[in-house]
């Protein structure tokens, strides 16, 4: 079994799902190259830029890869392309639709890598040319329907969240792919649709339909068949609100000494709270107007009640807790101060890095070693040079 | 493509300690992919005996809106998550019940628990001694802070690390406060980044000298934050945070949820290309001068484009419009709900749901591994298990127990197949 440092992955990524995977692959150490155009990707100019002139989407999810900036359509860039393909262990694609690159339906020689294809709806089936954005991913697989107010029209999640989604189960996908090889002697094709995965990862809504017979709808800031679980105003922000089991409910509403609400029938239950949900909020709101997002938070988790600050994204980076761990770093080496959120997860054996994203061709010596791309190459803007090495 | 029996993680053994949904979608990742998952549970951990009859209505989420005699077997959430893996009873809070799960850690090859940091330590489980008994063993805890700072002991949900994780802040209408989504966000993305880091150990453990395993913490606040990095970054940039206002995309125009035929029907586009844009401009009859709108003009008449494409769509199938505007090379969707989902062609082209029999459940449809391999493809190898359904297979099967044992584990309580009342 080869050592996860040792592994090479090639990163031919055309959105945000595959680069998030091949980020996950380069923090943990492998060795990620991203193939790109001579003239750069076009994602490194795509949305706000950072520091460096480039887009903080393309810094975030390009962290510690070396570049190789190819004309694949040139017969030179594809040798070279080849060449990186027979050393890679992993191929990561996504694309919307049709093929990551002109070889991509070529690669399949290279039998011992595990290939991650990423796309909106796969590779196959009746919508498989069809066009997606994180938008319409969330409207296919039934989360926008599910999200906003009852009596207004659906509203959109947190931005890209599809495509972090799709390009972590790629990632899963890899890995299972990797641990299978040794016994299969060979890698295999992994193929990965936002639609599948999105609509995957419902809590209840398609089991309500299949057992019940149920269409869940949009209920606000509310949650399930269970109450309170939601958002609520405080004098200062808000707070998110949760303790819907009797317990942990009752502990609190004791603390501010409402318990006896349990005692009504309408509020015996969570699913009963549910339904006569606006009666209840009626009698909570004004008492959470009155409190701080502090004051509630410290009062219910001093009770074991799930409740905790909707934070903004400042708020977030001043949050104390993420700050004694330590969570927000710094690129190695970098001359900036922005700082980026931490590994998704500590292993005590597995070192995970933060690494600058590389420059258009940073890193691409050793992939073009030996084959001497020559100036007539370089000219024709086949392989950038290396702007350090 | 050859294939290999059992899936990719054949012969990978997993003992599941987790509830709800992250830690139980974690492991049914893993269990689809091939790995032998046992679920550890206390024997009150899937509820009392009965269910309120408001609860079964409501939720909507037992067979036929019946709890039936056993509803802890028939629950649909529970039968959906839990599918490909064993259930073992075991209170880990007695003498016996400790020590049959230590004599499992020696067979296993992953521990996974999603409790706050201080429960395995008070069970006298820690990861020193897991490691102490199996030195190979992969561990991952998935709390909601982590194991250090001063929210460690915090209670969490899905539903609150979802808006404490700032994703919130970057939903809502124009004249509204956050929102959340309308799933627990945070969980699913706690499963997957679980999963994967389970992966990594077990990679990490074949490739070590001497089969060495690792403890893993996955702050499940943390991982969430993962999903939103750009966005932290941007404000450091004095950037405004990326996300809505509304249903707006930050730098493509129009983007919008537009009204469809019929009762709460809706069609979601986003047009990302000036070609796109003159293209939707041609199939709703709209004028040159509309048609010639830049990326700049677009963004300035957003409310004006919107109340003129939603009269275009009004009368029309959002189907039909679908089916339209993606042959013409927009991003368009359908508003599905969990009808469309479930019946949708496509879906059922790809074999994406799995078709489950469950003993005291019966046939249901549910979400497949939405990870196509190959040569190692998802299979659905049994349905979820019924409280303590293998008691038997696993303690006299695997851990060599007698009969009497296990009538002498019953009569303390210490295994069960219903529960307590």
């Amino acid at each position: 079994m080869k050592a996860f440092s040792e592994l090479v992955v090639v990163d031919v990524a055309g959105s945000v799902a595959g680069a998030y995977a091949g980020k996950l692959f380069s923090d943990l150490g492998a060795r990620v190259v991203k193939v790109e155009p001579p003239a750069g990707d076009a994602t490194r100019w795509t949305g706000p830029l950072g520091g460096r002139g480039m887009s903080t989407e393309f810094e975030y999810l390009n962290s510690g890869k070396s570049s190789l900036a190819l004309d694949l359509r040139s017969r030179s860039g594809q040798a070279i392309f080849r060449r990186l393909c027979m050393a890679a262990d992993v191929i990561v694609e996504s694309f919307s639709p049709g093929p990551a690159t002109p070889l991509a339906d070529e690669l399949t020689w290279q039998d011992q890598a595990v290939r991650v294809r990423i796309s909106p709806f796969g590779l196959d089936g009746p919508f498989a040319s069809w066009k997606s954005t994180p938008f319409t991913d969330f409207a296919v697989a039934g989360h926008l329907y599910l999200t906003g107010e009852p009596d207004r029209e659906p509203l959109q999640g947190a931005p890209m969240q599809s495509l972090y989604a799709a390009g972590t189960h790629g990632f899963i996908g890899a890995l299972a792919a990797l641990h299978a090889r040794p016994g299969l002697g060979l890698g295999q094709d992994i193929d990965v649709s936002h639609f599948e995965v999105m609509a995957s990862l419902h809590q209840w809504t398609t089991v309500r339909y299949t057992h019940g017979g149920i269409i869940q709808r949009r209920v606000g800031n509310r949650y399930g068949s269970l109450h309170p679980s939601t958002i609520y105003q405080c004098s200062d922000g808000f707070v998110a609100f949760a303790p819907v089991g009797n317990e942990p409910l009752g502990r609190f509403l004791a603390v501010i000494g409402m318990d006896e609400l349990l005692l009504e029938p309408r509020f015996s239950t969570g699913a009963e709270r549910f339904v006569n949900a606006d009666a209840f909020d009626a009698i909570l709101e004004p008492w959470m107007l009155d409190h701080t997002v502090n004051e509630v938070v410290e009062l219910a988790q001093a009770v074991r009640a799930p409740v905790a600050p909707v934070n903004t994204i400042p708020g977030l980076l001043a949050d104390a807790h993420l700050k004694e761990r330590a969570f927000w770093v710094l690129p190695e080496g970098a001359d900036e101060s922005v700082l980026q959120p931490g590994p998704p997860f500590r292993m005590s054996g597995h070192e995970w890095r933060l690494r600058p994203a590389p420059e258009v061709g940073q890193g691409s010596a050793p992939w073009v070693e030996g084959l001497d791309p020559g100036a007539h190459l370089r000219q024709a803007a086949i392989v950038r040079a290396d702007p350090v090495d | 493509m050859t294939e290999l029996a059992g899936g990719a993680l054949a012969g990978v053994t997993i003992l599941d300690l987790t509830r709800v949904w992250a830690g139980p979608l974690a492991t049914r990742i893993l269990g689809d992919l091939g790995a032998d998952v046992i679920k550890i549970e206390a024997i009150w951990s899937r509820g009392p005996q009965s269910v309120p009859e408001a609860d079964v209505r409501v939720s909507g989420r037992y067979p036929g809106n019946l709890a039936g005699t056993r509803p802890w077997n028939r629950e649909g959430m529970f039968n959906k998550l839990n599918r490909n893996k064993r259930s073992l009873t075991l209170q880990l809070d007695t003498p016996e019940g400790k020590e049959l799960f230590e004599r499992l850690v020696v067979e296993a090859d992953v521990v996974i628990e999603n409790y706050t940091p201080r429960v395995m330590p008070q069970l006298g489980l820690g990861y020193e001694r897991l490691r102490e008994l199996n030195p190979a063993i992969v561990y991952l805890a998935m709390p909601g802070y982590g194991w250090t700072g001063p929210s460690r002991d915090f209670a969490a949900l899905g539903t609150t690390l979802e808006p404490e994780a700032g994703l919130s802040s970057l939903m809502g209408y124009r004249d509204t406060g956050p929102y959340k989504s309308g799933v627990a966000w945070a969980d699913p993305v706690a499963a997957m980044h679980g999963a994967a880091a389970v992966l990594i150990g077990i990679l990490d453990r074949d490739a070590h000298p001497q089969r060495l395993g690792q403890a893993i913490e996955l702050a499940q606040l943390e991982g969430m934050i993962c999903f939103i990095g750009p966005q932290v970054m941007d404000v450091q940039h004095h950037a405004p945070a990326r996300g809505g206002p509304g249903n707006r995309h930050l730098y493509h125009a129009p983007q919008g949820c537009y009204p469809c035929a019929g009762d709460d029907r809706w069609l979601a586009i986003t047009v990302t290309s000036d070609a796109e844009w003159v293209a939707l401009c041609h199939l709703a009859g709209f004028d040159q001068a509309t048609s010639d709108f830049t990326l700049d003009q677009r963004f300035a008449l957003h409310d004006e484009i919107d109340a003129r494409i939603a009269a275009w769509t009004m009368p029309l199938l959002r189907n039909d419009l679908e089916m339209l505007l993606q042959n013409s090379g927009i991003a368009a969707c359908a508003v599905n709900d969990a009808r469309d989902i479930v019946e949708n062609a496509h879906l059922a082209s790809r074999h994406f749901f799995a078709e489950i029999e469950h003993p005291e459940a019966g046939r249901h449809r549910f979400p497949g591994l939405p990870i196509q391999m190959g040569a190692t493809p998802a299979a659905y190898r049994r349905p979820a298990p019924g409280l303590g359904e293998h008691n038997r297979e696993i303690l006299v099967g695997l851990l060599g127990l007698t009969d009497e044992d296990l009538a002498r584990l019953t009569e303390t309580k210490v295994i069960a197949e219903e529960p307590p009342n």
